[in-house]
């Protein structure tokens, strides 16, 4: 879950590399595409007042989504050690 | 009477029957571990390829620039001109040594300490479920994100600083140390507690003198990841430490600069006195990474065979 | 112990490091912003420290909206900016009234990899049309008809643009805004909507390093880089309807006829003249105007006044273009606006 959360939160290296496409939704891997991160690493540069609100209502809803993930992680994780120990 | 005549008769069957074929037959029970053992070889080999290829690169890239003349590239300041080509990444070298250094001294402690909380005075309460909770969370926020809450705490009402930085740096660190140390002081045999209560030994001295020495090689293994993963931090650093191109050994006054953010700026310039630059710098900070784990783990062994 | 002896070897490293302090005592400046005038401001803090030892100049990038935001929060002493301050953010200045010093005219370059092809004509129609996808070839008919006689091959077109938010990128579709009127779809900004099938880099590096290594790539980047990587660039029409190549000449014969606003806000994209480059595009440093350390606030002006006036001649080797001097004696007299408190007595 560790490796997880680092790799959801990744920045810089998904800046890089990962195309930045805005607007156009694809599920092809190959295609190039964005990350929540790398967009708000890659757009806070240049953002006025109201980009950099959605900037910061994007890390928001990341956020959640980590929690919401370590939510349903830690509870398979506590599911899995009750059966295993019979309780 | 009953017993010689089956002893004969078990005499008679093993003489008369063939010795019993015991090499595994082929079947799908060992088809499957053929196919397991496969797939494992596979896996290790796709987790150790990259590495290797990473490795490899930098190797290949940055040995030439960072050990031209050897401590020039060590030791001397940044151009300031990206176009001119020459040495100097020391002024970056002295910045992520600072910034991590304090960052370790902030974030370790109180990680292990929390997880000596979590582990052996709150156990199952409501509030060490919350801690542990919010810790995972902690571990998932983009480094962005713990870059811009900095810069919004500390960068502007003191500027930019490499203190600033250790801050970010240690919210990104403390999530991954207190985790590693929870799961080294679980698997503390609960039998070197029990022994030392038995000898009158109060709660608090047991943690300090029998628990914490008996994790300390996984809890310095997991201080290491979270010291790894700082050192190459660079979204951070960028709100919180800002640039420099000389040495600044203050850590509280003026900006700073770092490996992580020189590698950074350097990689997507144009010019290829910067692009030799930044794969020296990615050289040094691959070695500084190498020379910190192996320098911690000679300590833990010389720790361990003390004992 | 080993966890002592780890803290004592950090200790020893930060102590060891304290006798370096000798090093860059006195007044240190902090800039931040444009990376478009990045190349400038190195070059002109490597000559002006020179001239001014015991000063420390530092200049980050970060971006245009990032310099603001740095400046607006008075964490650096000046910041460059290829755009002013939106209306909205003034409110957010707290050190009071800004001065907007020009520094330099920067050519964008529409860059290309194609081979055979050496000079290559575009017009503003054409250069939008390539770049929002509605030409996908390189023998379109529309290139082919400013291009009589050139060799252009059946290829796909493969657009490259900017990932991260850029003043180029803004200064690059104003531009096709203005010029291109009804054909130019995707608007304008820092960060545009460009189509799927188009590739991004990061900073004008990035950009110039996918049409280098891709055949049939075309990108906008500015001269600089686009030297710097060995490309070859198209000449663009301007307003007079001569194409013209982006060199640092056609980008000061743009800067010639501007219209500058008393408070030396201008722009140069898509100007008269016949031997304008209609792609040029300009950069500010913001100052407050009235400074609060005494140190700093002299140490801001020299520094400004060299931008503006001896540092100019350091332009064209970096392939920027000077300020006209019309333009350069306004901001010289604009220093005086500058005011710096007077030291404290000894």
């Amino acid at each position: 879950m560790l490796g997880l959360g680092r790799a959801m939160g990744e920045t810089i290296a998904a800046a890089l590399v990962i195309g930045s496409a805005l607007g156009q939704m694809t599920l092809r891997p190959l295609a190039a595409g964005n990350s929540m991160p790398a967009v708000i690493a890659n757009e806070w540069g240049e953002a006025d007042d109201l980009h950099k609100s959605a900037l910061i209502a994007l890390a928001v809803t990341l956020f959640v989504i980590t929690i919401v993930v370590n939510l349903v992680a830690t509870g398979i994780v506590q599911r899995s050690m009750k059966r295993a120990q019979g309780s | 009477m009953m017993e010689l005549a089956e002893t004969a008769d078990i005499s008679a069957a093993a003489t008369a029957a063939p010795i019993p074929d015991l090499t595994a037959k082929p079947s799908w029970r060992s088809a499957k571990s053929t196919i397991m053992t496969g797939l494992m070889v596979a896996s290790v080999l796709a987790v150790a390829l990259p590495l290797i290829a990473v490795v490899w690169a930098v190797l290949a890239r940055g040995f030439a620039v960072a050990f031209k003349s050897f401590p020039d590239f060590f030791i001397q300041e940044i151009p300031t001109v990206a176009r001119r080509a020459g040495p100097g990444m020391g002024p970056a070298i002295l910045g992520t040594l600072l910034v991590t250094g304090a960052a370790t001294l902030i974030a370790v402690p109180l990680g292990v300490l929390g997880a000596v909380y979590l582990h052996e005075y709150g156990l199952n309460n409501r509030f060490s479920k919350l801690v542990r909770f919010m810790s995972t969370v902690m571990s998932g926020v983009p480094s962005i994100v713990m870059g811009l809450f900095i810069y919004v705490l500390w960068t502007l009402r003191f500027g930019y600083s490499a203190f600033g930085g250790s801050l970010a740096l240690s919210c990104l660190m403390l999530p991954v140390v207190i985790g590693s140390t929870e799961q080294m002081l679980k698997l503390v045999p609960h039998h070197l507690r029990e022994a030392a209560y038995a000898l009158g030994v109060s709660k608090s001295r047991t943690i300090l003198t029998v628990v914490l020495p008996a994790a300390l090689p996984g809890i310095v293994s997991g201080s290491l990841l979270a010291v790894a993963r700082a050192a190459g931090e660079t979204a951070p650093l960028l709100f919180a430490v800002g640039a420099a191109n000389e040495y600044n050994p203050h850590l509280f006054e003026q900006a700073n600069t770092a490996l992580s953010i020189q590698i950074f700026g350097n990689a997507t310039s144009s010019f290829v006195a910067a692009q030799d630059r930044a794969w020296g710098a990615a050289l040094t900070l691959v070695l500084l990474t190498f020379v910190i784990t192996l320098v911690a783990r000679v300590f833990t062994a010389h720790i361990a065979s003390r004992r | 112990m080993s966890k002592t002896s780890i803290l004592a070897c950090t200790l020893a490293v930060l102590g060891l490091a304290t006798p370096l302090a000798a090093f860059g005592a006195g007044t240190t400046l902090n800039g931040s912003g444009s990376t478009l005038s990045k190349p400038y401001q190195e070059t002109a803090i490597e000559e002006f420290k020179k001239l001014n030892k015991g000063l420390t100049l530092n200049y980050g990038g970060g971006g245009s909206g990032k310099g603001r935001q740095d400046l607006a929060d008075m964490v650096v002493d000046f910041a460059g900016s290829d755009s002013p301050y939106k209306e909205a953010d003034m409110a957010k200045i707290k050190g009071g009234e800004v001065l907007y010093f020009p520094i330099l005219l920067g050519p964008i370059t529409v860059s290309y990899n194609v081979e055979g092809v050496d000079k290559l004509h575009l017009s503003a129609d054409t250069i939008a049309k390539i770049f929002q996808r509605d030409i996908k070839k390189w023998n379109d008919k529309a290139i082919a008809a400013e291009n009589p006689g050139a060799k252009l091959p059946d290829a796909d077109i493969v657009v490259a643009h900017r990932a991260d938010g850029s003043g180029t990128t803004q200064n690059f579709t104003e531009y096709l805004n203005g010029a291109a009127k009804g054909t130019w779809k995707l608007k304008s900004g820092s960060t545009v909507e460009w189509p799927s099938d188009t590739q991004a880099g990061q900073g004008n590096g990035g950009v110039a390093q996918i049409v280098k290594s891709t055949k049939g790539a075309i990108g906008y980047v500015d001269l600089s880089d686009a030297k710097a990587s060995g490309l070859k660039y198209a000449s663009v029409k301007n307003q007079a309807g001569k194409f013209v190549e982006p060199t640092t000449a056609a980008a000061s014969a743009a800067g010639d006829g501007i219209e500058v606003k008393p408070n030396l806000l201008f722009s140069a994209l898509n100007a008269k003249g016949e031997k304008s480059y209609p792609i040029t595009c300009q950069t500010w440093v913001i100052v407050y105007a009235k400074q609060t350390d005494a140190d700093k606030g002299e140490a801001v002006k020299a520094y400004l006044k060299f931008l503006v006036k001896d540092g100019q001649k350091l332009l064209s080797e970096i392939d920027y273009a000077p300020l006209p001097k019309s333009l350069q004696d306004k901001a010289v007299k604009q220093l005086d606006k500058i005011q710096v408190p007077k030291p404290k007595a000894p």
